[in-house]
């Protein structure tokens, strides 16, 4: 990008007869005037919030007396030891492990698929596409009722005489995580599934034929030519999958509420639970921990993982 | 956070009225009834009917006492209740407005938000269900009147405690278990709970403590922040001892309240037996059975209802009612005039208007009856409420309203907790008791 630019302006230079603006300098003030509203903008509704937030997890307030009651650090340390806390960021983890393990190797698996010159890809591509355009609260919706006790779902499981396997989808403690996560799934694998396609498009089809030549299986081929090929898109997937179950809330709270008994809660379903109860400070505490650990999280990946695909983005040294 | 410059302004407001106080304070020494005076009165009727029924009664107020002048704000239920607390916190409350009684009136009370009415309801305040009046009298003052009352009790489908061959409803805990027992056997759900929302939870956990503790143990709760007392861990061991006999429809754990696959719609659809409630259930399971635009069509079943059993041994009274009243305080700075108003729009004939829109079952004995003056295709269910309502020497406020949001959220969580047989009652007292002590 950068190299392209300054070619753009040299040639332009070159032919140019008309004045050149960028070229008398950077005026700073003009800048700084530009700047000014998204500047405006970013400080109220981004930076204030989070100065505020910090304030508040200071205090133990309730929302509505002055803010007298300076506790220090306590409720930080109440967020550390709550255990529906713990229980929340351990449900988030496990959402980022499944959707790893399953849902991108999923997708990938659907996306090496429709790669291929197939009758209806096109129809099955929009199909699978589907999911993720419809918004969270009407797939919340939707699921809630296909789930529910002697729903769509468990009526299917009888009508094939599989009544046996009938479960309390959303209302068992033990199965609701994992119910969520088939919705999540269901929700996102789409997404993955074209991010990955127009990655394999993007791979000169002669590399792998010359590896085809060469004697490589197709496993083969699919491992060692197109796999690493594939990988800056593959750790695009993987950051926005651990970024979006990071901040899972919207899909949780209108089909679960996080419950029952917070066996489906996640780090933002708890966070509101506290507003709820009247707790500012302590709801505060929790939102700098949430934003913290999503930002750790973030520049680890990028830093570790992304480092070679941000090359001169100055988002990695 | 939004919440701040709004804050800020109702101080500044408060500071201004504090610069012109004295001013007005001179002005007001001279004779009283001549004196034009403003009533600001917060109310909760945000939907007609009771939105119009209320702004006619202060419209005849007003026509009669010429020098008032009533000025409503009228509020949603989640809006008020903060706007209300920033309100008192400013010194700047209205001169009449919604109360629940209970915790919150006692913090309003210490504030010195509220004033002493006894001198001018004296002559009224008999004439309302005594447990109702009792939720805004402290230490012998009273504080508001009531004009709502409400009640939790058990809702039965007649039909199908016939079909299980049950003639009579229980009336002790254990005559309850024996009807879950021969229900289950006839191959009918016995309960219908929506876990999910876990508050329907509440009710079954709150009514086994005040039937055990009684009224002496609910009000020590509120004043020592301990719930590790007998009455909870029992009451907790009666709930588990439901709870293992499975009695609730398939998924309770994830269901709501007021929704086809929730309490509701499975009581409603037939799907359960019994369905412990507040009063205003039956207009919620008409509802799900599609009869909300036919109020002359009775139900599909017959309904039957009853009070929540005794428990054997226990200290509460077996007539004790567990549910709500909703009434007025007056302000601290409200003028003279206001307890008047108080006294008209709680007076027979407003409470009978009340009373036959069906916005609320009065809490003024004499007008209770126009209840039952709407149509009542499901036959004297409402009557029979009343009744137990009227005669219920001791009243508990739900206990998610009677103490703070976070504490009244822990008591409903733990109940579902309780109902999911995920905690044993001495852990659910302790977690209660452990955000209560942080209060």
């Amino acid at each position: 990008m950068t190299a392209d630019t300054g070619g753009t302006r040299s040639r332009r230079g070159a032919g140019g007869s008309r004045p050149r603006r960028l070229d008398r300098g950077i005026s700073w003030p003009a800048i700084l005037l530009f700047l000014l509203p998204a500047l405006a903008i970013y400080a109220g509704l981004v930076l204030y919030p989070i100065v505020q937030s910090t304030r508040y997890s200071l205090y133990d307030w309730n929302g509505l007396e002055p803010l007298t009651d300076f506790v220090g650090v306590d409720n930080f340390r109440r967020a550390f030891s709550d255990a529906r806390f713990r229980a929340a960021i351990r449900h988030n983890g496990y959402i980022i492990v499944l959707s790893l393990l399953l849902q991108i190797p999923f997708a990938l698996g659907l996306a090496a698929l429709l790669n291929v010159k197939l009758p209806g890809r096109r129809l099955l591509r929009t199909l699978f596409f589907a999911p993720y355009v419809l918004s969270e609260v009407v797939a919340g919706v939707v699921w809630r009722q296909i789930l529910r006790p002697n729903g769509l779902l468990d009526q299917g499981l009888s009508a094939v005489g599989a009544e046996g396997l009938s479960r309390e989808w959303l209302a068992d403690p033990d199965i609701v995580l994992y119910s969520l996560f088939v919705i999540i799934s269901w929700k996102y694998f789409g997404f993955h599934m074209i991010l990955l396609l127009a990655g394999l498009q993007q791979i000169p089809k002669e590399i792998g034929e010359a590896a085809l030549i060469d004697g490589a299986t197709s496993w083969q081929k699919f491992r060692h030519v197109t796999l690493p090929l594939l990988g800056p898109t593959l750790r695009v997937s993987v950051f926005l999958s651990i970024i979006g179950a990071l901040q899972l809330f919207d899909l949780v709270w209108v089909t679960t509420k996080g419950g029952p008994i917070g066996a489906s809660s996640t780090m933002a379903t708890h966070l509101y639970e506290q507003f709820r109860r009247g707790l500012f400070g302590y709801a505060s505490a929790v939102s700098i921990v949430i934003f913290g650990l999503c930002l750790v999280v973030a520049l680890a990946y990028q830093r570790a993982v992304m480092r070679r695909d941000l090359r001169g983005t100055g988002l990695v040294g | 956070m939004p919440r701040t410059p709004r804050r800020h302004a109702v101080l500044a407001s408060a500071s201004i009225l504090a610069v012109i106080a004295p001013a007005t304070a001179v002005l007001a020494e001279s004779p009283a009834s001549a004196e034009p005076v403003t009533i600001e009165w917060w109310h909760l009727q945000n939907n007609d009917p009771g939105l119009t029924d209320w702004q006619n009664m202060a419209d005849a107020f007003m026509a009669e006492n010429p020098h008032v002048t009533i000025e409503i704000t009228a509020q949603e239920n989640d809006a008020f209740k903060p706007a209300i607390q920033a309100a008192v916190q400013a010194g700047d409350e209205p001169d009449l407005f919604q109360s629940w009684g209970g915790g919150v009136l006692l913090d309003q009370v210490e504030a010195g938000a509220v004033q002493d009415i006894s001198e001018g309801v004296a002559d009224t305040v008999d004439s309302f269900s005594p447990g109702a009046t009792a939720l805004y009298n402290l230490d012998g003052v009273q504080y508001g009147l009531p004009y709502n009352l409400s009640l939790v009790g058990m809702w039965y489908n007649v039909d199908l405690f016939t079909e299980a061959g049950i003639t009579e409803p229980p009336t002790t805990w254990a005559g309850l278990l024996e009807v879950v027992q021969t229900l289950q056997d006839a191959g009918i759900t016995p309960i219908a709970v929506g876990a999910g929302a876990q508050w329907p939870a509440h009710f079954w956990y709150s009514y086994l403590m005040i039937r055990i503790g009684g009224a002496d143990v609910m009000t020590q709760l509120a004043v020592d922040n301990n719930w590790e007392v007998p009455a909870v861990i029992e009451a907790g061991e009666h709930v588990a001892e439901l709870v293992a006999m499975e009695p609730f429809q398939d998924g309770y754990l994830g269901a709501d309240w007021d929704t086809p696959d929730g309490e509701a719609g499975t009581f409603a659809s037939q799907g359960a037996a019994m369905d412990l409630q507040g009063q205003w259930a039956l207009g919620a399971y008409r509802n799900q059975a599609g009869l909300a635009d036919s109020p002359e069509e009775p139900l599909p079943f017959e309904i039957g209802w009853f009070p929540f059993p005794e428990v054997e041994g226990g200290a509460g009274d077996p007539a004790d009612a567990f549910g709500g009243a909703d009434g007025f305080v007056v302000g601290a700075d409200a003028p003279a005039e206001t307890v008047d108003f108080l006294n008209f729009i709680t007076n027979v004939e407003n409470q009978r208007t009340f009373g036959i829109s069906g916005t609320g079952i009065p809490a003024n004995t004499e007008a209770s009856s126009s209840v039952t003056e709407g149509p009542a295709p499901d036959g004297p269910v409402l009557e029979t409420i009343l009744e137990t309502l009227n005669a219920a020497p001791f009243h508990q406020q739900f206990l998610d309203q009677f103490y703070t949001a976070d504490v009244g959220t822990e008591v409903n969580l733990q109940s579902a907790t309780l109902f999911a047989g995920e905690s044993s009652p001495e852990e659910a007292a302790a977690a209660i008791t452990a955000v209560a002590e942080s209060g």
